[in-house]
């Protein structure tokens, strides 16, 4: 399979950008390999509410009177 | 296969922060990494040795990498050899990014967040 790429014109007008961030790119120009990895955790346990309550034990349904 | 030229009238940038890089020219090769702790306290004083990366396995687990470089038969003509861009406004780069204006071969990035949250009763 032969993949043929013909690049006419490639003209711009405005770009706005507000941030570009945590290993982001932005590239104007060619390139060959790009290999972005990105990994982010916000577990819910995330929240530490102290003293800790718990919401519910596994299984039982968390709704109280 | 041969590079364009990018050719930009007008780039405005705000804000480089935390290894942040903006390029005017080629490159070979750009390798971006960030590890981040994201904490928000209720009435917290931070001393700054409470969190630190290695008590997370998120900062250990092996990201997903291209084993070869796919080889794909292709090829290129380039009918106009320029890249236009009239006008490019851009308010921050911030954590290790890349803002570049020019042809880059290969890059490979990075990032690693861990956000928590923690309140007070």
């Amino acid at each position: 399979m032969m993949f043929e790429v013909h690049n006419c014109q490639l003209q711009i007008g405005n770009v706005k950008i507000d941030a570009i961030s945590s290993s982001s790119t932005f590239l104007i120009g060619d390139n060959e390999q790009m290999a972005l990895s990105s990994i982010f955790d916000t577990p819910p346990e995330s929240i530490i509410i102290t003293p800790f309550v718990p919401l519910g034990r596994n299984g039982e349904s968390a709704t109280h009177g | 296969m041969d590079k364009r030229t990018s050719r930009v009238k007008q780039a405005k940038v705000i804000s480089l922060l935390n290894s942040a890089i903006f390029e005017i020219g080629d490159g070979a090769e750009a390798n971006l990494q960030s590890k981040a702790l994201a904490i928000q306290k209720e009435g917290a004083t931070f001393t700054g040795e409470e969190f630190s990366f290695s008590d997370f396995d998120l900062f250990k687990i092996e990201l997903p990498q291209f084993k070869t470089q796919p080889a794909i038969e292709q090829n290129h003509l380039q009918q106009s050899p320029y890249i236009d861009v009239e006008n490019v406004e851009i308010i921050g780069v911030a954590s290790s990014s890349l803002f570049q204006i020019g042809s880059l071969e290969s890059i490979e990035s990075e990032s690693r967040i861990k956000h928590f949250r923690i309140l007070r009763e």
